[in-house]
C-alpha cells in the first residue's frame, strides 16, 4: 500500500561548489503545504528533485512511498506546474491538454471527459479553442494547473504559481488550488507569504538550502509572538524606526505613518505589541537566521 | 500512435515543413524529374550513346601520367579529401618524392651519333633511353637532366610516358602519389578510370541497356532511379530543418511539463521520429504517385512497374531522409541549439562533393549519404553496384538507428537533469535554486 504524502530525509544537492540543499528533512502530509523562501533559497531545486527533474546527491525522497529514483513510477502520480509554465504556442488550449494527456498515457475517451471537466473547473471552457499564445498570464496559469490535474495525480508540485499575476488573478488562482487540493498532497513553493497564509495549513521555510522552520502556519506566527509592534509615527520617527528595527508594513496617512515593525530584542520605546501575522513571522525567521540564531530557540 | 498523429499534424502545419516541401518540389521541377523530360527510346545505329569509364591501361596510363606531370610542374594539385575541394602544394621534401614518381614514369630519348666503322664519315644515330633515375630536382623545384655530351642541365617541360611500365607498377606509383597528396586525387585507382579511362558506349551496349530498361526496370524503375538520384540530394539536407525546429520547440519553459509525464523516453522520441519520417516522405510518395500515373498514361499500365517509385522511395531515399532527421534530433537534444543544421550541412556537402562531381554518375561509396545514378537507364551499371548499394543503405540506416538510440538516452538523461554539456552554454542544466 502506498504511503501518502512526501517524505524527505537528509536531502542534499550541490551545483559545483554551490550547496543548493543541505540536510533537508520534511514530512509532507496530504493537504496544502507551503514552502517559503527567498529567491535562491533552494525551493526550485527541492521541487525539481521531487518532480524527478533533478537527481539528488544525498538523502532519501519518497513520493507516496515510492523513491524518486523510480522516476517512471513517480511520474504517474505527480502533477508538476513549473515556474513560468508554457506550452506550444501554436496549439489551442484543448490541443495542449490533449497532447499532455496522451503523454500521460490517457485513453481518448478518458482525455475527452477529463479535459471538459478541468476546463470548466479552471474556467477556461470558452477559451478551449484559443491558441496558447493568445492567453493572458492568469489564463496560462489556469491552463497550467489544469495540465497538472489531467491524469488525476496524488501529488501536485506547484512552483511559484502566482508570480507575475495581478492581485485578482492571484486570489482566483489560489482559491482554485485549494479546490483541487482535496484528497491530494499539494506543495506550493513561493516567496509570497500571503499565498501560503491563505491556502496552507503546514509550512516550511527554506533558507540558503536549509530548513529554518517546519510546522503549521499558527506555529510560525507564534514564533514572533511579542516581537511585532505597531506605532503611529512622524516621518522623522519613521526614519529612526527604519534604522533601528525591521519594518514589515507601512501605511502613510498624510504627515503620519502607521508602521508595523519587528523588535525581537525587547519592547521598543514606542508602539504597542500586536499579534503577528505569517508575513511578520516569516521576516522574523529570516532575520534571526541572518543573525546566526536558531529559530527553534524562540519556540 | 496518438502522439504520432498529433506530432504529424504539428509538423504538417508548421511553416518550416511547408518550406521544406516547397524546396523538394521546386528542386524536382528544376531538375526536370517532375515531370521527366527524357523518354526511353530504342537506340538507333550510328549515334553517340555517351561515355563510360573503363579500366583500359593503355588509355589510362599515358593520360594519368601526363596529368600528374602537368600538376607536378605547376606544383598545384586539385584534390577532394573528405569530399572538399582542395588545392595541394607540396613542400620541397614531398616534391622530391613526387619527382621520384614522375621520374619513374618517364623516359627521355637522346640521339647520339656513333662511328659505325673505322671510316671518318660513316656514323649512325643511336637512341639512348634515359630512365627516371637520371632526372633530378633542381633548386627551383623543376625536374632537370644533364644529357650525355652536355654539362648544362636541361629543364624538363614535357614528360614522355615510359610504355614499358607495367600496369601493376603504375597503379602502385599512382597510389603513392595519391597518398602524398593526402588522398582524394585523380590518381586513386577508382577515379583514374573515371577521369582518364572514359570510352564511348557502343550501339550494342546501348541496345542492351534499352532492353534491360524495358524488361528489368519496366520503364518506371529507370525513371524512379533518376528521380531518386535528385531527390536524394535534397533529402540529404532539408529534413534536418523540421527535426531541429521540432526539438527546439521544447523550450526551457515547456520541457519540464513534458519531462514529468509518464510516457517513456523511448516512446516519446520514436513517435516523434516516425512522425518526422512520415512527413518527410509524404511529398516523395505524392510525387511518385503522380509520376506513376503519368508514365502509365505514356506507356500503358501493362508496360510499367506501378510500384517502382515507392520501392525506390523506401529502399533508396528513406535511409538518406532518416539519417538527416536523426542528425537533427540527436544534436538538438544534445545541445539545445540548432548546431545540427551546420553538422548536416557539412556531411551533405562533403558527401556530394566527395563524389568528385561529374565523375560519379553512378555508384556508391561504403558510407555515402546520397547514392548517385545520374542517368536514365544504365541498368547494367545499377545491377553491378546494387550489392554495394544495399550494404550502403543498411549502413546509413544503422547510423540513423545509432543516433536515434543516442537521442533516447540523451532525452532520458535530460529528464532526470543528469546531462551537462559544457561546450554549449545554452544547454547547461543549471536549475535556478
Amino acid at each position: 500500500m502506498q504511503k501518502p504524502g512526501i517524505q524527505i530525509q537528509n536531502l542534499s544537492k550541490c551545483y559545483g561548489k554551490k550547496q543548493a540543499l543541505s540536510g533537508v528533512s520534511l514530512n509532507i502530509k496530504p493537504g496544502m503545504f507551503g514552502l517559503l523562501g527567498k529567491n535562491g533559497a533552494g525551493k526550485t531545486t527541492l521541487m525539481k528533485i521531487i518532480a524527478t527533474l533533478l537527481k539528488k546527491q544525498e538523502g532519501n525522497v519518497t513520493v507516496c512511498g515510492i523513491p524518486v529514483e523510480k522516476a517512471s513510477e513517480v511520474r504517474k502520480i505527480i502533477g508538476y506546474l513549473p515556474q513560468d509554465f508554457n506550452m506550444y504556442r501554436s496549439m489551442t488550449v484543448y490541443q495542449a491538454l490533449d497532447y499532455l494527456g496522451v503523454l500521460s498515457g490517457m485513453s481518448g475517451p478518458e482525455r475527452k471527459d477529463r479535459i471538459s471537466t478541468l476546463l470548466a473547473q479552471v474556467n477556461l471552457t470558452e477559451q478551449a479553442g484559443k491558441k496558447v499564445r493568445a492567453l493572458s498570464g492568469g489564463m496560462k496559469q489556469r491552463l497550467g494547473i489544469a495540465q497538472t490535474l489531467l491524469h488525476d495525480p496524488k501529488v501536485l508540485i506547484v512552483d511559484e504559481p502566482t508570480a507575475g499575476l495581478d492581485p485578482e488573478e492571484r486570489v482566483r488562482f489560489r482559491n482554485l488550488l485549494c479546490e483541487v487540493a482535496e484528497n491530494k498532497t499539494v506543495i506550493l513553493s513561493t516567496h509570497i507569504v500571503g499565498d501560503v497564509e491563505a491556502t496552507c495549513e503546514d509550512v516550511a521555510i527554506l533558507h540558503e538550502g536549509r530548513i529554518l522552520f517546519d510546522g503549521t502556519v499558527t506555529d510560525l506566527c507564534r514564533l514572533a509572538d511579542g516581537s511585532v509592534y505597531m506605532a503611529e509615527v512622524s516621518q522623522k520617527e519613521l526614519a529612526w524606526i527604519r534604522s533601528a528595527y525591521i519594518i514589515t508594513a507601512v501605511i502613510s496617512q498624510g504627515k503620519k505613518s502607521i508602521v508595523r515593525f519587528l523588535s525581537p530584542d525587547g519592547k521598543p520605546p514606542a508602539g504597542k505589541s500586536i499579534a503577528p501575522n505569517a508575513e511578520d513571522a516569516y521576516i522574523f525567521c529570516l532575520n534571526r537566521a541572518g543573525k546566526g540564531g536558531s529559530l527553534y530557540d524562540a519556540i | 500512435m496518438t502522439q504520432y498523429r498529433i506530432e504529424l499534424v504539428r509538423i504538417l502545419k508548421s511553416v518550416i515543413y511547408l518550406l521544406m516541401v516547397a524546396g523538394i518540389v521546386l528542386f524536382a521541377l528544376s531538375q526536370r524529374v517532375l515531370p521527366p523530360d527524357m523518354s526511353v527510346t530504342e537506340p538507333e545505329p550510328g549515334r553517340s550513346y555517351g561515355m563510360k569509364p573503363s579500366n583500359d591501361p593503355s588509355l589510362i596510363m599515358p593520360q594519368a601520367a601526363g596529368s600528374l606531370f602537368a600538376q607536378y610542374s605547376a606544383n598545384k594539385y586539385i584534390t577532394y579529401p573528405n569530399g572538399f575541394y582542395k588545392v595541394v602544394r607540396l613542400n620541397q621534401e614531398d616534391r622530391k618524392k613526387m619527382a621520384g614518381i614522375v621520374a619513374e614514369l618517364s623516359i627521355r630519348r637522346h640521339s647520339v651519333s656513333s662511328q659505325k666503322s673505322e671510316g671518318p664519315t660513316e656514323r649512325e644515330n643511336e637512341e639512348i633511353r634515359i630512365k627516371g633515375d637520371d632526372l633530378r630536382l633542381n633548386d627551383d623545384g623543376n625536374l632537370e637532366i644533364v644529357m650525355p655530351g652536355s654539362e648544362i642541365p636541361e629543364d624538363i617541360t614535357e614528360l614522355e610516358f615510359d610504355p614499358e611500365i607495367s600496369w601493376d607498377r603504375f597503379k602502385e606509383l599512382m597510389a603513392q602519389a595519391d597518398k602524398l597528396l593526402g588522398g582524394g586525387s585523380d590518381f586513386s585507382e577508382v577515379w583514374m578510370s573515371h577521369r582518364f579511362g572514359l570510352i564511348p558506349v557502343t550501339y550494342v551496349e546501348a541496345l542492351a541497356d534499352y532492353h534491360l530498361v524495358i524488361s528489368h526496370d519496366r520503364l518506371t524503375g529507370a525513371y524512379a532511379r533518376l528521380f531518386s538520384d535528385y531527390m536524394g540530394i535534397i533529402l540529404g539536407l532539408l529534413p534536418v530543418f523540421p527535426a531541429v525546429f521540432l526539438a527546439l520547440s521544447d523550450r526551457k519553459d515547456i520541457s519540464p511539463v513534458l519531462y514529468t509525464r509518464s510516457i517513456s523516453s523511448a516512446r516519446f522520441i520514436l513517435e516523434r521520429f516516425f512522425a518526422l519520417t512520415s512527413a518527410t516522405m509524404l511529398p516523395i510518395i505524392l510525387m511518385g504517385t503522380i509520376l506513376t500515373f503519368k508514365h502509365a498514361g505514356d506507356y500503358g499500365w501493362v508496360n510499367i512497374d506501378p510500384f517502382a517509385y515507392f520501392r525506390y522511395a523506401f529502399f533508396w531515399l528513406l535511409p538518406t531522409a532518416i539519417a538527416a532527421i536523426s542528425v537533427g534530433m540527436f544534436f538538438t537534444t544534445l545541445t539545445n541549439t540548432p548546431i545540427a543544421i551546420a553538422i548536416q550541412l557539412i556531411w551533405w556537402f562533403a558527401d556530394i562533393s566527395g563524389g568528385k562531381g561529374m565523375y560519379t554518375f553512378f555508384g556508391v561509396r561504403p558510407i555515402q549519404l546520397i547514392p548517385r545514378h545520374n542517368g536514365l537507364g544504365h541498368t547494367e551499371a545499377y545491377l553491378d553496384y546494387l550489392p554495394d548499394l544495399i550494404q550502403n543503405r543498411i549502413r546509413i540506416m544503422l547510423v540513423a538507428v545509432f543516433l536515434i538510440t543516442g537521442t533516447i538516452f540523451i532525452f532520458s538523461a535530460r529528464r532526470r537533469g543528469s546531462l551537462y554539456v559544457p561546450v554549449f552554454a545554452r544547454s547547461k542544466i543549471r536549475p535556478e535554486v
